[in-house]
């Protein structure tokens, strides 16, 4: 087990390491003149040569990659030139927006998910498993940007019940001071029970917007998964013992289902952060998608260095915690030889959704 | 021969032996019968089923696998799966018939079942203490603490050895044998009046099998249960069984008290089985039932048993009911009962 982690860990490191490799050089290979951008079209060849030795671009490349690691171990991220900040302390105002955008969308789509996949699976063929079949259908062929645009319409201009799609918080709310940089939080540890609300009221809407996508797709693999261990020897053992459905459902049936959804429900969580970037835009939500894009656009690179650094840290740290996980939801699995990734890698294919979005989930991992 | 006069009422009616007004049976089943239907075709696994199990008596149903042995004990405790067909079928417990409600409440309390297959019929993600304990915890109100440990005394009970350790185990650090007494450890834990076990040692080593049929013996003594042993081994059934109960095609075709039927079967498929159980030391050739049973989705006509049997006439043409033989014994045969005891076994 522990020897298990350490040999995660230095394969996340290396996995960290060959993203920033490949985010370095995709931008010193693309095309365009990043201090020029910079200087502006009207500067004059000086200051724009000025600007470049500042930015250190007249290094040779593999100078500019030890100087940008020598940085990052250092704990800086550079200089976003577009925006005459540190990247740091970019992160610092954007990354809890995605981050609490995220966490709240994950835990209502998985729980919103599992629960109706559950249900479903308990009641196959019944009216309420229908519906949410071919909810999840379309659910999962729905471009999110459309669905928040949709939402917007929905409940901003004809209801009249969601706050104007711009930000964290309206206007007129003073922000509560910065603890953890997630408002829903903060605003409670200052007890500021208005700003709470607000900032709830502006979450409700991109928070459902990128669920509805997880929960769509968590949906049709409970369901897949339930419906496959209700045939199990076991489950008849527990009605034998006199165990009532609900608790057949949720105690057994579920519980022993739960691995291929508890590893899909991770690489979800991971596609939350390419979905947030579409949702950002759509809902002006102040974030780190907001900022690579406009930061790609900006052709600088620094900031969009380090969103794909974490962004790659993120993915590689939520997979070795659901492999972590493995053991503890099923005993059988052990984690020192290749019985986990095995089980990891049917269930990926099993559940790997289809290009076209419509989600093939009718195969279930054997353990 | 005057059994057979009364017998005119049919199967589902007639008041069968063993089943007398002030002897009411622990549990009845009656006039059971179960389809099972997809898209293609229905296969009618029991038909017109009625059997009952009195108090503290080890009842052994026996027949060949797609009888229906295992439908009708699950119909007991109201256990089919949801995609079967059910016609009749009422259940009676201690005088109470009981609808889907009242057969959850038995479940588990009044009935135990022990499945075949015990390593699949463990929940592999839950340790054993904790699948012991659950029904003592739904059944008997018990605290989470009391309930473990009970579950490590049924485990002592049942022979395995440290239980409190392996209250902790997942049923594959368990061996075949030991998950079978684990499971009849889960049966018994609220001390039902009946225990069910379906086909119990067919999955187990042979050596392991005698001993799991001697621990159903022993926690049988003890608590005073009756037993259902569902089981295609007619030497298991002659060594525990009171009551015996043949079941072919879906029908039951003789039952009656244990010795009596295997000295004397008065149906030939119970006269076809005995002589296929091999015995030690004897040098006669071991002989088998010629044919196959009968596809169940093609309408069965007749006696189901005719197309195999040695002594078969035109009557057979005819279904023939359950019916009284002599004293407690019954036969679907329009043979039985002639007149001479044992004379289907001469005639094979």
């Amino acid at each position: 087990m522990k020897r298990y982690v350490v040999r995660r860990i230095g394969a996340t490191l290396i996995v960290i390491w060959l993203v920033s490799v490949g985010s370095f050089l995709l931008f010193r290979l693309a095309p365009g003149d990043p201090a020029r951008l910079v200087a502006g079209p009207l500067a004059s060849p000086a200051a724009v040569a000025s600007i470049r030795h500042q930015m250190q671009l007249n290094e040779s490349p593999i100078n500019q990659y030890l100087g940008y690691v020598d940085d990052l171990v250092h704990g800086n991220f550079g200089t976003a030139w577009h925006l005459h900040q540190s990247v740091g302390s970019l992160l610092v105002q954007r990354l809890p927006a995605t981050a609490e955008l995220a966490l709240y969308a994950s835990i209502l789509g998985i729980l919103g998910g599992v629960l109706i996949g559950a249900l479903a699976a308990a009641r196959p063929g019944t009216l309420f498993d229908r519906i949410t079949g071919y909810a999840a259908i379309v659910g999962l062929g729905t471009p999110v940007f459309w669905l928040g645009l949709v939402l917007i319409l929905i409940f901003y201009s004809h209801l009249g019940i969601a706050p104007v799609p711009i930000g964290r918080l309206s206007l007129t709310t003073t922000p509560p001071p910065h603890v953890t940089g997630f408002l829903t939080i903060d605003s409670l540890l200052a007890g500021d029970f208005s700003a709470l609300g607000d900032a709830l009221a502006h979450l409700a809407l991109p928070v459902i917007t990128l669920a509805i996508p997880i929960a769509a797709y968590l949906a049709r693999v409970t369901r897949a998964s339930v419906l496959e261990v209700y045939d199990s020897d076991f489950i008849r053992t527990a009605r034998a013992k006199g165990v009532g459905e609900r608790r057949v459902l949720f105690r057994h049936a579920l519980r022993a289902g739960f691995l291929p959804v508890m590893t899909l429900a991770a690489l979800s969580i991971g596609d939350l952060l390419s979905g947030a970037v579409l949702v950002e835009a759509v809902f002006n939500w102040p974030g780190v998608g907001g900022l690579a894009v406009e930061s790609i656009a900006a052709h600088d690179f620094a900031p969009v260095e380090a969103i794909v650094l974490i962004a790659a840290l993120t993915y590689c740290i939520l997979n070795l915690v659901t492999d972590l996980l493995y053991g503890v939801v099923d005993a059988r699995i052990r984690l020192d030889g290749g019985s986990s990734t095995v089980v990891r890698r049917m269930s990926r294919r099993q559940f790997s959704r289809s290009p076209s979005g419509t989600g093939d989930v009718d195969g279930v991992v054997q353990a | 021969m005057s059994a057979i006069a009364d017998t005119g009422e049919g199967p589902g009616s007639a008041r069968l032996p063993g089943h007398s007004e002030d002897d009411e049976p622990l549990i009845a089943l009656n006039d059971l019968s179960v389809q099972f239907q997809d898209r293609h075709r229905s296969v009618t696994a029991v038909r017109g089923v009625s059997i009952h199990v009195n108090a503290g008596e080890v009842l052994g149903l026996v027949g060949e696998s797609g009888s229906g042995k295992t439908i009708t004990a699950l119909s007991l405790i109201g256990l089919l799966p949801p995609t079967a067909v059910v016609r009749g079928g009422s259940v009676t417990f201690e005088g109470i018939k009981l609808d889907q409600r009242g057969l959850r409440g038995i479940r588990g309390a009044k009935v135990g079942m022990v499945f075949q297959n015990p390593l699949s019929s463990f929940n592999p993600v839950q340790r054993i203490g904790t699948q012991i304990a659950e029904g003592l915890r739904l059944h008997r109100n018990m605290s989470r603490s009391a309930s473990l440990e009970e579950a490590a005394r049924l485990l002592a009970r049942v022979g395995i050895p440290e239980p409190h350790q392996r209250l902790m185990s997942y049923p594959h650090e368990f061996s075949g044998g030991m998950l079978q007494r684990a499971m009849v450890a889960m049966a018994i834990a609220c001390q039902p009046a009946l225990l069910i076990a379906d086909e119990p040692t067919t999955a187990l080593d042979v050596t392991v099998q005698a001993q799991v049929l001697e621990l159903f013996a022993s926690v049988r003594s003890e608590y005073g249960m009756a037993l259902l042993l569902i089981t295609h081994n007619l030497a298991v059934v002659a060594s525990v069984a009171d009551r015996i109960v043949v079941m072919y095609a879906g029908r039951v075709v003789e039952e009656g008290p244990v010795i009596d039927v295997i000295q004397a079967p008065t149906h030939p498929y119970t006269a076809g089985l005995l002589k296929a159980v091999p015995k030690l030391g004897s040098t006669d050739r071991l002989l088998s039932i010629p044919g196959q049973p009968p596809d169940l989705s093609k309408g069965v006509v007749g006696c189901a048993y005719r197309p195999r049997c040695p002594i078969s006439g035109p009557e057979c043409e005819a279904d023939p009911p359950l019916r009284i033989v002599s004293g407690a014994r019954c036969a679907a045969c329009w043979k039985a009962g002639s007149g001479r005891p044992g004379g289907v076994l001469d005639a094979g």
